[in-house]
């Protein structure tokens, strides 16, 4: 496990979508150690919730140490989360978990993101974009549920599916992966279950390398209550989402 | 000495502020943040004979001012605790609390002889929320007879200090703190989670993966305090206050109630650094309510009782 932080961060910028609300911080012990796929732990102001909400980071700048975070709206603590204004403080700390890691040279990286789910992708493409050849691939119920796309289109190919055909191609994103996909990519997702569980089908298709992000209750974040066990896929027990995870090998876990 | 010294169940302190049985592992994730040095003691996860996965997820559900867990003490077992997670222990500079539980009375007994004499075990506490197949399921620690028995297995076991961590989900559990002390017991930790249950109305089904858990945090605060203050009066043995503490007042409470020392639990997943910020406010808080040792402040609210 490497160095976390438990810190205070002033909020600097506040942006909206439909559906989302990003946030930027000014928390340069996160901000410089983060790496893709890792995650913060965010307090929501007040007593209530009681737990903290587990966000992907979304983006890092090491230049303005700035950790952005992207979140929709959906439950009370992120519903409260986004009364939160530019000057305001979020006691914030991380970064927790086991990113995506490195990218294999000479292999077409290709990001699936479900909804808002896609967070964390952008931050992989940030880093890696000047490294390897990116393909992103989006999907969303509709137009409304999309993330904000224009870092995704300038930092790599993007490819926009929605289920109600509102926007981009009509079907899931792991649909319109399918033709955009050779035994020269890897796959690296993260979205909802049944997202999680056509990208790792799709990749075993190819032959090819998936990593999946895995999503589920967590308490403490750094692997010491054991709350948010997944299933290993080797039928050995559990493993600890926020510890062992969240990123996975897609056979490693049992979606 | 740091007026936060505090003699507690067999062992010196170097503060109150303890941290509760599995909600810090065993340090390891919590060490690479924080100085574990300051804490008054680490009591690590649940060990039992054999290693277990846990209990099928969701294992955790949010609640008002708490949670409910049911994580089924998924542990290493005690073989690869004391070749893996021990020796690591051992430089952390607080005293370690190893926690135990076992299926059946003897299990205890067995466990404490392993821990016994091992560095840095500085004592055991009994976990004794957990079935007991000798009689038919029934918790061990909802029985006086059966409190009686692990107390006294891990008793003829050990020279080492003995904490028994008592369920808050009996008739008296004055009666069950009794049992413990008089069948050997330093001290008496209070409390464990309370029986509780969370409905996924959408699926029509208990939101944990094994049904009910148990509840943690501020919502069960008054519980643990009504019973440190009740075992505290009646049978006025050493105790360990845990239930919710969420900042320095709370803190108080347990003390004033009887407590000598207390557990640090949930709070930790609202904010990591809490036990932290405890011992660093204390000595003032202390300076602020006129008082000079710790021990002054064991049991104030029971008025004119002799310390």
């Amino acid at each position: 496990m490497n160095k976390w932080y438990d810190d205070s961060a002033v909020v600097t910028d506040r942006r909206e979508g439909p559906g989302w609300f990003r946030l930027d911080l000014q928390l340069p012990t996160i901000a410089r150690a983060a790496v893709p796929g890792q995650f913060v732990m965010v307090k929501i102001p007040g007593s209530d919730p009681f737990l903290r909400r587990p966000l992907s980071v979304h983006d890092a700048d090491q230049e303005t140490d700035t950790l952005s975070l992207l979140v929709a709206p959906v439950g009370r603590g992120t519903k409260l989360l986004s009364e939160v204004r530019p000057g305001e403080q979020l006691r914030v700390s991380g970064p927790y978990g086991n990113g995506f890691g490195t990218p294999p040279p000479d292999q077409r990286l290709v990001l699936i993101g479900g909804g808002i789910g896609a967070a964390p992708l952008l931050f992989i493409a940030r880093c890696w974009h000047e490294t390897v050849s990116i393909t992103t691939v989006i999907g969303a119920r509709s137009q409304e549920d999309l993330p904000p796309l224009a870092d995704f289109q300038e930092l790599t190919q993007l490819i926009v599916a929605t289920d109600d055909g509102s926007v981009g191609i009509k079907g899931t994103a792991v649909a319109a992966t399918a033709d955009n996909i050779d035994s020269n990519c890897v796959i690296w997702a993260c979205g909802p279950l049944p997202m999680l569980r056509a990208a790792r089908e799709l990749a075993s298709e190819h032959g090819i390398e998936c990593l999946v992000s895995v999503e589920t209750t967590f308490a403490c974040g750094i692997g010491v209550c054991a709350g948010c066990a997944v299933p290993r896929a080797d039928g050995q027990g559990y493993w600890r989402a926020c510890h062992d995870g969240p990123v996975f090998p897609a056979g490693e876990v049992l979606l | 000495m740091s007026k936060l010294a505090v003699r507690v169940g067999g062992l010196d302190l170097s503060c109150p502020i303890t941290v509760a049985s599995g909600t810090f592992s065993f340090g390891e994730e919590f060490q690479i943040a924080y100085p574990l040095d300051q804490l008054g003691a680490i009591i690590t996860k649940t060990i039992t004979l054999q290693p277990r996965a846990g209990n099928r997820p969701p294992r955790i559900v949010e609640t008002p001012a708490g949670l409910i867990n049911s994580i089924g003490l998924a542990n290493p077992g005690i073989i690869t605790f004391l070749e893996q997670q021990l020796p690591i222990m051992a430089d952390y500079g607080c005293p370690v609390v190893v926690s135990i539980a076992g299926d059946r009375p003897g299990d205890y007994g067995q466990l404490a002889r392993e821990l016994d004499g091992q560095t840095p075990v500085a004592a055991i506490e009994l976990n004794v929320s957990c079935p007991n197949v000798d009689q038919g399921g029934l918790t061990i620690g909802c029985d006086v007879d059966a409190v009686t028995m692990v107390v006294r297995s891990a008793r003829q076991a050990t020279h080492l200090p003995i904490w028994v961590k008592l369920t808050p989900n009996v008739t008296s559990i004055v009666d069950m703190a009794q049992a413990a002390v008089d069948a050997g017991a330093d001290a008496v930790t209070l409390i464990n989670t309370v029986r509780a249950m969370a409905i996924d109305i959408n699926r029509r089904r208990p939101t944990l993966g094994a049904g009910g858990g148990g509840l943690s945090g501020p919502a069960i605060r008054p519980v643990a305090v009504r019973a440190v203050y009740d075992v505290f009066r009646a049978v006025g043995c050493d105790i360990i206050g845990c239930g919710g503490i969420m900042n320095g007042d709370d803190v108080l409470e347990f003390v004033m109630a009887g407590a000598r020392a207390v557990s640090i639990g949930s709070g930790m997943f609202a904010n990591p650094s809490l036990p932290w910020q405890l011992i660093a406010m204390l000595p003032d808080r202390m300076t602020q309510l006129g008082v000079t040792s710790w021990s002054e402040l064991v049991g104030a609210a029971h008025g004119g009782c002799e310390l």
